[in-house]
């Protein structure tokens, strides 16, 4: 058990410290949402509150392929990899850390993306912000659930960057789909005690987030070994 | 002579299944627009819908089973069973969808909408081609262990996508409810037929992929 938290805590400072020394993901994602709040925003005909939800569903999910398709590109070199399966007791554990230092980078992503929205599409301040908070960090784990497994997967295929996108957005739909309205109840519903969409979403995801953290957890290993 | 009598037994058995097929499903058909016939008109089209999601169904089933057991047992007849399996599913969403899409029309003169069970359905169908380009684009040696992984991740994603769809409102009926004897019996013998005709397909599917792998190691 120690050696497994041992193993996960240092492959998740490597990956954090790592993203954070060059910033050479986390600005590009910046660029991309901020570029799809832009295009939103002009095309949107009245204040564009209406479609918030949407920018940020869009922004979060085309920043999480950016970033979960390099999750593995630093082990392929050298053979890194098999380096790290052969220090490592269990393929699980290295789904598990993978996971935590992608789910930080796009928390830590978010962190400039969600004002930034805010400011463009003049949302007032009065939200409940903790609502929205705990919503798009199950979002996040979701995304990066599932992102983190079918990158592994689609590290040696051709066309790696558009299979990912083409793969996740397939499964990640039905996490999709109840998220926006809630969103949206949060946006607009602003001192309302919790709704039943905002209640029936959070359990959903929950949920969501258990079975695909297990099938990862599972099937790793299966993805990562030749 | 074993071999060739096995190989008779196994054509003649494909030969039972795709002749009960096609009696089942055209006199199903027969049936149903006779004596069965549902009112207005495109409404009878429920009779190849509703057994094509079903049959799409069984197929990721058989897709979930075969791709769990190559992972176990490493036999390359599981991985062809999988591919076959998600191209016959693949078939019978695109159906379900166009089925779905001039249902749809009738019932609500709308062609699409965000309910329910169109957005299944809809998902379906891009697991089902998200499988096949994923497949055409792997390397040879990765090819079944990767794809077999995504088999369970899609059927796993099934009943979930059944689940966030009931999160939202239905403009759907809630059941299927038929008037008389003859538009049940009807519609009974359209999904055994329609399932039968997938066991036909994925069957010999698995076959040809199998003849095409040893014409390729032979060449």
């Amino acid at each position: 058990m120690n050696r497994s938290i041992n193993t996960i805590k240092t492959i998740l400072l490597k990956d954090i410290t790592g993203e954070l020394r060059s910033g050479q993901t986390v600005s590009i994602m910046i660029m991309l949402s901020g570029l799809i709040a832009l295009i939103f925003k002009i095309s949107a005909e009245d204040d564009g509150i209406t479609t918030v939800p949407a920018v940020i569903v869009t922004g979060i999910l085309f920043s999480a392929i950016l970033l979960c398709e390099k999750t593995m590109t630093n082990e392929a070199d050298n053979d890194c990899l098999g380096a790290l399966l052969l220090t490592c007791s269990d393929a699980g554990d290295i789904y598990i850390a993978k996971l935590l230092a992608n789910t930080t980078i796009l928390c830590i992503f978010e962190i400039i993306f969600i004002p930034a929205v805010f400011v463009i599409f003049n949302v007032p301040l009065s939200v409940n912000l903790m609502k929205l908070m705990i919503l798009i960090v199950l979002v996040n784990i979701a995304i990066c659930s599932v992102a983190t497994t079918l990158s592994a997967a689609v590290q040696d295929a051709g066309m790696k960057n558009c299979l990912l996108t083409v793969l996740l957005l397939a499964v990640i739909t039905p996490a999709i789909i109840p998220v926006t309205p809630a969103i949206s109840d949060i946006l607009t519903a602003t001192n309302r005690p919790l709704t039943n969409s905002f209640c029936q979403t959070v359990k959903f995801l929950s949920c969501f987030n258990i079975i695909y953290i297990a099938c990862g957890w599972l099937l790793f290993g299966f993805v990562i070994r030749k | 002579m074993a071999v060739i009598r096995f190989c008779n037994k196994e054509i003649e058995m494909r030969i039972i299944l795709l002749a009960a097929a096609a009696l089942s499903i055209t006199a199903s058909y027969l049936l149903g627009f006779s004596s069965g016939s549902i009112e207005p008109v495109q409404r009878n089209i429920i009779y190849i819908h509703v057994p094509a999601s079903i049959t799409a169904l069984c197929c990721f089933c058989v897709l979930f089973i075969s791709s769990c057991a190559y992972l176990k047992n490493r036999k390359i007849i599981f991985d062809k069973i999988s591919h076959a399996a998600a191209k016959t599913a693949m078939l019978f969403t695109v159906v379900l969808n166009i089925t779905g899409v001039i249902f749809s029309h009738a019932e609500w003169s709308v062609w699409w909408t965000a309910s329910p069970r169109l957005i299944s359905s809809a998902v379906l169908l891009f697991l089902c081609a998200a499988y096949i380009i994923l497949r055409a684009n792997l390397t040879e040696d990765k090819k079944p262990v990767i794809c077999a992984v995504f088999g369970i991740i899609a059927f796993i994603d099934v009943p979930i996508v059944f689940a966030a769809s009931r999160l939202m409102r239905d403009i759907h009926r809630p059941s299927v409810s038929f008037q008389n004897n003859c538009q049940t019996a009807a519609f009974t013998l359209a999904v055994l037929g329609t399932i039968a005709l997938a066991a036909f397909l994925i069957w010999i599917q698995t076959d040809i992929l199998i003849l095409k792998e040893k014409q390729e190691l032979e060449k």
